[in-house]
């Protein structure tokens, strides 16, 4: 093959990811505006920009700028902090269900803000901040047990099985604080109770979304730039380091990114079950194969506010969180994951 | 060396069994609330009167009640316990695998939505009821799991099998959550069905319970001497003309059973599955005759300790069983992992 035409080619693909990471962030905001236009309460297109504007509608002014809009944007956001960590996870640890929601960092970061409200009466954004460290605590916990026992035998450290093994003794340990503490919890309000269990926006406020926005400027750019440098490791490790690429290094920090990711966006809605684990795929399907964060992180924040619309407008009487949504789509999904990675191992 | 190896078991035997009764008397004469030792003993001798209907029972001291009350609960660790460190030892000789436990594995959670979905949608209620629902919830799970984990051929990797009990086990989570949120009352019965404890059955749902434990104790033991075949490889195994299809069906039925009965008893409880077997693994080899005999006395004792532990701990609150075993649990599976030979079977 000639140097003119891997060039047209590679740029042919260049065009293909742009164009594929168009649609995708096309559809996460047509699905906003959805989310805050229609449903239960609908909302006409002028008076929406009227009421951005500044001017006070009675009722439709709180509900949309209290309820919808914050929902709809922090679902965005969140989904798209869950889908760039589980692009992140996937592409260091090369296993499609190896994603921060089934190695305990979301469970982590609910622990951390169920014992600060336990145990310090933390509330808002002290909440979000307990989160991070409990999904931090969480990562250095698998982190140290995974390494510490590599360093002995030889055996790959972080990328090893023991890493997906301990996190998911760290999950059940997690989880199993978080279920501990809520049962102390006098939360009569199940709605509550759901967001530390399942996760849900029905607590979205200003606050929490500024948090998560913040954080997403910061680490996009940083996740685009670690996934690239991961690239050549793609191709082992051993001739990744003989083109003069860092895997150790761009694995850690693509990894310790993910972390961050997962726990801010878990401090801001609970841990939603399965969002990252499952957009990877979807956003890998869609662009031939090949993992891009980019896509990832816009399949998760439309997975996010499709369930939470679905979950809090269309079920009518039943109001569901939005975690407990994407659980109950994601586990056949799941399932047809493991039956395709099964078949990927044979052929 | 063969008389080691004769002596240790029967040794370890006779260990498990003073543990066992230690831990049972712990059970009934601690609690989160201090009861004089005397007056346990005392209550404890008219017990025998109250099931033969001489005595009603009946006692105005606040003390006696409490007694009476640890009495169902110290039976449903026994049964329980027993339920799960078989099951565990169960699935680890069937799927060859270090990390099968039903709770790990998405069993129990399967078990649980099966109940709570029997109770939010279906209406059920007796005891009876509940056990089938169960049963059902743990069957697909173990399916789903090993089927899975099958379906491209040859024996699923530890971690692979774990993964996808990771993902049945969060899946059925969910399920267990959405109907307990919008269904008010299972939500105020079973608010905390994601977590097993032991204070939450009534003696009928034991009674109900302990002849589909007992069945699927005897399942598994039928398939012992098929599970210490396995071990050997599935080759050598049929060399020595061993029937595995059938002795594998009857462990894994018995499994199935003893999972969905023991999260019908006592909701989903992770961890005695796993750490029971490999401790008796490192004291009496792998031999699964005695490894199921031994799991029959040790998960009583580690399930009655661990519920002991969580009403003494922070009294007068009571920390969920369900909770302590994880915690207990959880450092065991990292020692596990560090020391590779542990993890082999």
């Amino acid at each position: 093959m000639k140097a003119a035409q891997v060039h047209t080619l590679r740029r042919r693909q260049a065009r293909r990811h742009t164009l594929l990471l168009v649609g995708l962030f096309t559809a996460v905001l047509a699905m906003m505006a959805m989310r805050v236009l229609l449903g239960q309460y609908t909302v006409t297109i002028p008076d929406f920009f009227r009421i951005l504007g500044g001017e006070r509608i009675p009722g439709a002014t709180f509900i949309v700028m209290q309820d919808k809009l914050p929902r709809a944007l922090l679902g965005a956001a969140a989904g798209l902090a869950f889908g760039i960590a589980g692009a992140l996870f996937r592409s260091v640890l090369r296993n499609p269900l190896a994603s921060p929601d089934v190695l305990g960092i979301n469970a982590g970061a609910a622990a951390g803000a169920v014992t600060a409200m336990y145990f310090l009466g933390a509330a808002g954004t002290g909440l979000a901040w307990a989160a991070l460290a409990g999904g931090i605590a969480a990562a250095c916990l698998i982190a140290a047990v995974s390494t510490s026992l590599g360093a002995g035998t030889g055996r790959s450290g972080i990328v090893g099985e023991r890493f997906l093994l301990a996190g998911i003794g760290v999950a059940a340990l997690a989880q199993a604080v978080v279920m501990g503490l809520m049962t102390r919890l006098s939360t009569q309000n199940a709605q509550t109770a759901a967001v530390w269990t399942a996760g849900s926006l029905n607590s979205s406020t200003w606050d929490r979304l500024t948090l998560v926005a913040a954080v997403l400027v910061l680490a996009v750019p940083l996740a685009v730039l670690v996934q690239r440098s991961l690239q050549p490791a793609g191709l082992g490790t051993e001739l990744a380091v003989g083109l003069g690429s860092r895997p150790g290094v761009a694995q850690a920090g693509a990894l310790g990114l993910g972390v961050a990711l997962a726990a801010v966006a878990t401090a801001a809605t609970g841990p939603l079950a399965f969002v990252a684990l499952l957009s990877t795929p979807i956003a890998a399907a869609l662009h031939g194969g090949k993992i891009s964060v980019l896509a990832s992180g816009a399949v998760g924040a439309l997975i996010v506010v499709a369930a939470d619309m679905v979950g809090a407008e269309m079920l009518g009487e039943a109001r569901l969180p939005a975690g407990v949504i994407t659980g109950a789509i994601g586990a056949p999904v799941m399932l047809w994951l493991l039956v395709q990675l099964r078949r990927g191992k044979q052929s | 060396m063969s008389t080691a190896l004769r002596m240790t078991p029967w040794v370890a035997l006779a260990v498990a069994v003073v543990l066992t009764i230690t831990a049972t008397a712990a059970s009934l004469f601690w609690g989160s609330r201090t009861i004089e030792p005397s007056t346990v003993t005392s209550v404890l001798l008219r017990v025998p009167g109250i099931l033969m209907g001489q005595d009603s029972g009946a006692s105005a001291e606040m003390d006696t009640a409490v007694v009476l009350a640890r009495i169902p609960r110290t039976l449903t660790a026994i049964v329980v316990g027993a339920a799960l460190a078989v099951a565990g030892a169960g699935m680890q000789g069937i799927s060859r695998n270090p990390l099968g436990d039903p709770g790990l594995l998405g069993l129990s959670a399967g078990a649980a939505a099966g109940v709570v979905l029997g109770l939010g949608w279906l209406g059920i209620h007796t005891s009876w009821q509940i056990a089938v629902a169960a049963l059902a919830g743990s069957t697909l799970a173990a399916l789903l799991v090993f089927g899975i984990s099958q379906a491209g051929g040859g024996a699923p990797t530890p971690i692979g099998l774990t993964l996808s009990g990771a993902a049945v086990n969060a899946g059925f989570v969910a399920v267990t959550s959405a109907v307990v949120l919008t269904n008010q009352a299972v939500l105020e019965r079973f608010r905390y069905w994601n977590v097993g404890s032991a204070s939450r059955s009534e003696t009928t749902d034991l009674l109900t319970t302990a002849p589909l434990i007992a069945l699927g104790i005897l399942l598994v033991l039928l398939g012992a001497s098929g599970l210490n075949a396995m071990a050997l490889g599935d080759e050598l195994a049929h060399g020595l003309g061993v029937n595995l299809g059938l002795q594998r069906t009857a462990v894994f039925v018995g499994v199935v059973i003893l999972a969905g009965a023991a999260t019908a008893v006592a909701g989903p409880i992770a961890f005695v599955g796993l750490l029971i077997p490999h401790a008796i693994r490192r004291i009496v080899g792998g031999d699964y005759r005695w490894i199921i005999t031994l799991s029959l006395l040790l998960g009583p004792s580690l399930l009655l300790i661990a519920d002991t532990l969580g009403r003494v701990v922070a009294p007068p609150q009571e920390i969920y069983v369900g909770i302590t075993t994880v915690v207990l649990g959880v450092p065991v599976l990292l020692v596990l992992l560090r020391r590779r030979k542990g993890m082999a079977l």
